[in-house]
């Protein structure tokens, strides 16, 4: 099975600009450059990810946030590879300076696993329901270290049990999935994914299906293994707080395209993009009368149906009429921060030169104070 | 059971209920409901003041397999009230839920409804109140027949509760209006519409039969958050409105602090806690209700927007004062609760 993919043969789109524009960051394990994932059905295509940049350093965990349809599962799958010949992925996947989109089939199997990991949403479906624990992660091992013995495999399973903080590794080794409870079986699916100490270890959405108190503690492992083993993590989530919580950076998709970039703490305390702040605005929060939550109108397009223009622009209050034909695209702000919006950004090109100095954007939001402040947030948040 | 004896008084509520009921439904072919029995009595109030609407009292249930899944739950949700039941997976909120709706019966304990105990009642009679008390489930995809309009989908609940077809045409279109939709939604198929689109059919749908009591499970949970928030505003519109109950399930703490009134904390089958939303937020006197508290995410946000919130101090309790990865919580797989609460 082959990915038909083109590397870097597209002309240079709007978010070339802003790679370009910011220097190369000392440390970057994985660079994403102007990514485009498009699925065919029949005779149609739908272009689910729209040119989506960022860099991933070591130690460092991005999230990518966003709501259903805005592509950030397909953009981290994208990333490893993991669709069919439906897909046509273009642009540069960069792992340690390797282009990951030109390798073969092959050598990107040996890839996946071995230097880039998936945790999946749900680790009961991940996990194989008819081999025990200990089985599936050595069977791991074995597939990128063929010369490792079966015992000593086991005894390296056990090893990693323990490392994702299980206390009884040997019992859990000789379990079945079924055995386990549901956040058991997501610190052993963790344990697969970092078996073979990945440079990036991608997780999807890795406690949706778990509680808040569960949730807790896998966040706080993944903060953990990140200290331990000095790996990057690319977390995608629709949590904004998991995404506060546990990321170092955030980028926000909205309808294929990454709308805002930059650290957790800024994106969160000084929301640029009125997505964003529009978001977080409604979220409900201790002192918000009922029935007074400032919701966004509307509902996210579906994924591959997206408005031209802005996507955003029907729902955003700023928008202007530029703003429903000039797709927007993601420059750099500050240092270290991008937006994807002409209206709160007069830097970008499209924006007439007399706009007055953009601060948040001019939606009332509770989460959306004047200015970048600094902010007691940290990874992790107090505990 | 003895608590259904010395809770006969609260059969008598529905005089005035009664004729405030006939008004809000008096259309032509709409069905006459049994109300309870009639006779003004001593006036039941809810924990928030109110009038009585609901009333479980010592609910539990023991599954087939042996699992205890609901043990001595009471909780009271007044007229035109919202009270929220908070609980992580595996808590017993759903099975209250069901006992509450009739839809299950419970091994111990009552539930009166309007002063009537559904235990042993009638099938017709549990029909009828049925109209009175609705449910709008977690996920619209699956609760909404797809090979059936949402006319069709509406109307089936109305006929199921004898409306007759002339009411049936004017009530459809007005619900949906209701609802933040538009009459022309009505011809529609479920996959047709977004998530939060459907999730508002789902509410036209219960509502269209005027109930007092609406059971909400997990009804936005499913739902993006930009279009959650619009659906929370409409519940509470609709609330103001029409003065409906509801009975608000989730397991997300922060939406039950700001749609409820009254909030039940449920633990392992078991009521932790129980108290005004507010209160519960700011000051919670559980160990389990601080767990949880401390476990939702968010709180890191909120301090970078600069809100005040009251810094909760949290209880070292099983997991949460471990280190990350701590083994005690792993083996669990629960957090705050290596002992039962209590």
């Amino acid at each position: 099975m082959s990915t038909p993919h083109t590397s870097t043969s597209r002309a240079p789109g709007p978010a070339a600009a802003t790679t370009a524009a910011r220097p190369a960051q000392p440390n970057v394990v994985l660079s994403v450059h102007d990514l485009n994932t498009t699925f065919a059905a029949g005779s149609r295509t739908s272009n689910v990810v729209r040119g989506v940049s960022f860099d991933l350093r070591r130690g460092q965990t991005l999230m990518l946030l966003g709501e259903s349809g805005s592509g950030k599962s397909v953009t981290a799958r994208s990333i490893m590879r993991l669709y069919g010949r439906n897909a046509t992925i273009t642009g540069s996947v960069r792992l340690s300076g390797q282009e990951l989109l030109d390798l073969s089939a092959d050598r990107m199997r040996g890839v996946r696993g071995a230097r880039i990991a998936l945790v999946p949403q749900d680790p009961t479906g991940s996990l194989d329901p008819l081999r025990r624990i200990g089985a599936q992660i050595t069977e791991v091992l074995a597939l990128h270290n063929v010369e490792r013995l079966r015992r000593a495999g086991r005894r390296q399973a056990e090893e990693l049990l323990r490392l994702v903080g299980i206390n009884d590794p040997k019992r859990v080794a000789d379990s079945y999935p079924h055995e386990l409870s549901g956040g058991m079986r997501q610190r052993a699916v963790i344990a697969i994914a970092v078996s073979c100490d990945p440079e990036v270890l991608i997780a999807d959405e890795p406690t949706t299906a778990l509680d808040v108190t569960v949730q807790k503690q896998i966040l706080e492992l993944f903060a953990d293994l990140q200290d331990r083993l000095g790996m990057a993590t690319l977390m995608v989530t629709h949590d904004v707080g998991v995404a506060a919580e546990a990321g170092d950076r955030v980028g926000v998709m909205y309808a294929g395209r990454l709308v805002e970039e930059g650290p957790a703490a800024q994106v969160f305390a000084s929301p640029r993009h009125p997505y964003t702040a529009g978001l977080l605005a409604a979220l409900p929060s201790p002192g918000v009368p009922r029935g007074t939550l400032r919701s966004i109108p509307g509902s996210p397009p579906p994924a591959g149906a997206f408005p031209a223009g802005c996507a955003f622009a029907p729902r955003c209050p700023v928008a202007r009429d530029s703003c429903r034909t000039d797709d927007p695209p993601l420059v750099a702000v500050a240092p270290d921060r991008s937006v994807a919006c002409p209206v709160v950004n007069p830097a970008s090109p499209s924006a007439p030169p007399s706009t007055p100095t953009a601060g948040a954007v001019d939606i009332p939001s509770p989460a959306a104070p004047p200015a970048d402040q600094p902010s007691a947030l940290s990874k992790g948040g107090p505990r | 059971m003895s608590a259904a004896t010395t809770r006969t008084s609260d059969q008598t509520t529905a005089g005035t209920t009664a004729t405030r009921r006939t008004a809000r439904f008096h259309r032509p072919g709409w069905a006459r409901r049994p109300g309870a029995a009639a006779g003004p009595a001593g006036t039941p109030v809810s924990p928030s003041g109110g009038e009585k609407l609901l009333e479980a009292i010592g609910l539990g249930k023991t599954f087939g397999n042996g699992v205890r899944a609901v043990d001595d739950v009471s909780l009271t949700v007044g007229r035109g009230e919202t009270v929220g039941i908070v609980g992580e997976s595996g808590s017993g909120k759903s099975t209250t839920a069901k006992m509450i709706l009739g839809l299950l019966a419970p091994d111990e304990g009552d539930v009166f409804f309007d002063g009537v105990p559904l235990r042993g009642l009638p099938r017709a009679r549990m029909r009828a109140l049925r109209a009175r008390l609705q449910v709008v489930p977690q996920n619209p995809q699956t609760s909404l027949n797809p090979r059936l309009t949402v006319r069709s989908s509406i109307e089936f609940n109305l006929r199921a509760h004898g409306a007759e077809r002339v009411a049936r045409r004017t009530i459809v279109p007005e619900m949906l209006e209701r609802v933040g939709l538009t009459p022309t939604h009505a011809e529609r198929f479920p996959h047709e519409l977004s998530g939060g689109q459907l999730q508002r059919v789902a509410i036209a749908r219960a509502l269209a039969t005027r109930p007092d009591l609406v059971v909400c499970d997990e009804a936005v949970s499913a739902l993006d958050k930009s279009v959650q928030a619009q659906v929370l505003n409409l519940l509470a519109e609709l609330q103001a409105d029409l003065g409906v109950s509801f009975l608000f399930i989730s397991h997300d703490l922060a939406v039950v602090e700001h749609i409820a009134d009254q909030v039940t904390v449920m633990y392992l089958g078991r009521v932790v806690e129980q108290g005004p939303a507010a209160q519960l937020w700011t000051s919670p006197r559980h160990e389990y209700t601080r767990a949880l508290l401390a476990a939702t995410p968010g709180r890191a946000l909120e301090e970078a927007a600069g809100r005040d919130r009251p810094m909760i101090p949290v209880q070292p309790s099983g997991a949460d004062g471990g280190a990350a990865g701590s083994g005690t919580a792993a083996t669990t797989g629960q957090a705050a609760a290596s002992r039962p609460p209590g």
